[in-house]
């Protein structure tokens, strides 16, 4: 099968400014695929390629088997987006919003009214956009994105200006999506939480270069373990455990300190192996590290 | 998509739109204006007793006959620089309110040819300053008639009606460029200036030998602001053509080539 998204070598300069950088994506059909990084690390300037508002400085996009740049309106007819914030006509009612969206992409008349119970806005349907709150404003936005039930979702921080009730409906909303329907979803976000709840697999982008695409759950299972060490003569520490132990994911963290990143080491056998050298343990903390601590690690800013 | 589809909801989009209404109160205001004139050159005596009229403006007002073609004169002129005024916030707000509103980006993501939301809007656009001729010309014909005035004949009635459509279909090709300006700028304020700026040109050329091949002063000649010695040929009208051809080309470039990065 075909990836839902496919990216090649993609650039984006703006003169001088390198806002993406030759990344390479895949995403796969079906997955939830969280787009992490900072604030103008490229996620936003990356998915206005995906949707083809911006052009590429060089590199492909291929949207669910097609070339974007050759089947733009067919590709897009399948797919549903919102982009950097919300957005929807502020004279008009919530439903004539969605009745917009409805007749441009050509969904069934019946699909407003579904839209609308699916994100709660029943109460707010007859309201005007420009009188809800950013929140409502928020489902609005992802409502308009399902409206025609596209097989991709391309969202750019979709939890932005939720409560927390409301990020934890719209964080089942979309797992519902992935996998009862079987939409795949991109949703980009800064919020490592909202990542760590709903993504399969993580891409990591950092100065306008994808670092890292991580299996979430296997980062969750493996927890990649790292062993911070604090001993008395760090250099035959660092010795014993390369010859005795064997480690090669091994660092030095500090003056008298040194960590262990290799997954097969284990702390009792450290421990047995450094007293058994002579060498004055002061600590021994095995680490696991999460999203949050793998994220700082990967964009160069240490937990 | 069918592209009666993409008209449909551009027009569906100026729903409890504030912009219509003011510009349906301007135009009412506007003939309003043109009819107190009559009132006050009708009833001089009357109008500087209640401090409206002024010896100077009595000046002015002189010589000029007080019945339909004077007043329909007025509508006329009126309708040239003012149509010019209202069309630019017309096309200034069709195609500049999705950027303001932040929409845009949603718009040209959509899986329909971009220049097709061009086009729909250039007829919107087109429709809204219709209904608006067809108002002023009712409004007109209202005043005109509780003003009492003489002199109205089928004749002058279908060639007022006719200047005015003619200047409605020429501002909006003027108006065009202003549009350019409202998605190359991405809002409404750059193209509310350009506009004011093109009133400024219109003027400055206005009573020049360049006049007629300015498409800002043609519609002042051809309003008969400029003047009713001022005359028109062929050319200004290829100017005004040109103009809108121009105009759309840019558009229709900005749209669908442009990176929509902001």
């Amino acid at each position: 099968m075909t990836s839902a998204i496919a990216a090649r070598g993609l650039s984006k300069n703006y003169g001088p400014v390198k806002a993406v950088v030759n990344v390479d994506l895949e995403v796969r059909r079906g997955e939830i695929y969280g787009f992490l990084g900072r604030n103008g690390a490229g996620k936003t300037t990356t998915i206005r390629m995906l949707l083809g508002l911006v052009r590429p400085s060089a590199g492909e996009i291929s949207i669910l088997g097609s070339t974007l740049g050759e089947d733009r309106a067919g590709v897009l007819a399948r797919v549903g987006y919102f982009v950097e914030s919300a957005a929807a006509y502020p004279n008009l009612t919530v439903r004539e919003n969605l009745h917009i969206q409805r007749r441009l992409t050509r969904a069934p008349a019946t699909s407003v009214d579904a839209v609308i119970e699916l994100l709660k806005l029943g109460e707010y349907a007859d309201r005007r956009a420009g009188r809800l709150s950013l929140g409502n404003k928020q489902r609005l936005s992802l409502a308009r994105a399902l409206v025609h039930s596209p097989e991709l979702l391309i969202l750019d921080e979709p939890s932005n200006g939720l409560d927390p009730a409301g990020i934890i409906e719209i964080r089942a909303l979309l797992r519902g999506l992935a996998d009862e329907q079987g939409v795949t979803i991109f949703m980009s976000s800064h919020l490592l939480d909202e990542v760590e709840h709903l993504a399969d697999r993580v891409g990591i982008v950092h100065a306008g270069s994808l670092v890292e695409e991580v299996d979430y759950r296997e980062l969750r299972d493996n927890g990649r373990l790292s062993i911070e060490i604090e001993v008395d003569d760090v250099a035959l520490a660092e010795r014993v455990l390369r010859d005795q132990l064997g480690f090669v994911g091994l660092s030095r963290s500090g003056e008298a300190s040194l960590r262990v990143t290799d997954r097969t080491a284990k702390a009792a056998s450290i421990a047995r192996a450094l007293v058994g050298a002579g060498i004055a343990l002061e600590r021994l903390v095995p680490m696991e590290e999460d999203l949050e601590r793998h994220f700082m690690r990967v964009t160069g800013g240490e937990s | 998509m069918r592209f009666p589809s993409v008209v449909a909801t551009e027009l569906a989009k100026l729903r409890r739109s504030k912009v219509t209404w003011i510009s349906l109160a301007a135009y009412t205001f506007m003939v309003a204006m043109a009819g107190f004139f009559m009132w006050m050159m009708m009833n001089p005596g009357m109008a500087e007793r209640i401090g409206l009229l002024g010896q100077k403006a009595k000046f002015a007002f002189g010589g000029e006959s007080l019945d339909w073609p004077t007043f329909l004169t007025f509508i006329v002129e009126m309708g040239g620089i003012g149509g010019l005024i209202m069309c630019s916030i017309i096309v200034a707000y069709v195609f500049g309110r999705e950027y303001a509103e932040g929409t845009a980006k949603n718009m040209l993501a959509l899986p329909i040819a971009r220049n097709r939301f061009v086009f729909a809007k250039i007829i919107v656009s087109a429709v809204w300053l219709a209904v608006l001729t067809l108002w002023i010309i009712g409004e007109a014909c209202l005043v005109g008639w509780v003003l009492g005035l003489h002199g109205l004949t089928k004749a002058l009635f279908l060639s007022a009606s006719a200047k005015l459509i003619v200047l409605a279909v020429m501002s909006l090709c003027c108006a065009v460029l202003v549009a350019w300006v409202a998605v190359e700028t991405r809002g409404y304020f750059a193209p509310l200036g350009v506009a004011i700026f093109t009133l400024a040109l219109a003027s400055a050329f206005g009573h020049t030998g360049w006049a007629p091949w300015v498409p800002w002063s043609i519609i002042g000649i051809y309003s008969g602001a400029a003047g009713p010695e001022a005359n028109l040929g062929w050319g200004s009208f290829v100017v005004i053509a040109a103009t809108f051809l121009i105009g759309t080309v840019l558009i229709v470039r900005h749209e669908v080539h442009a990176d929509n990065g902001q």
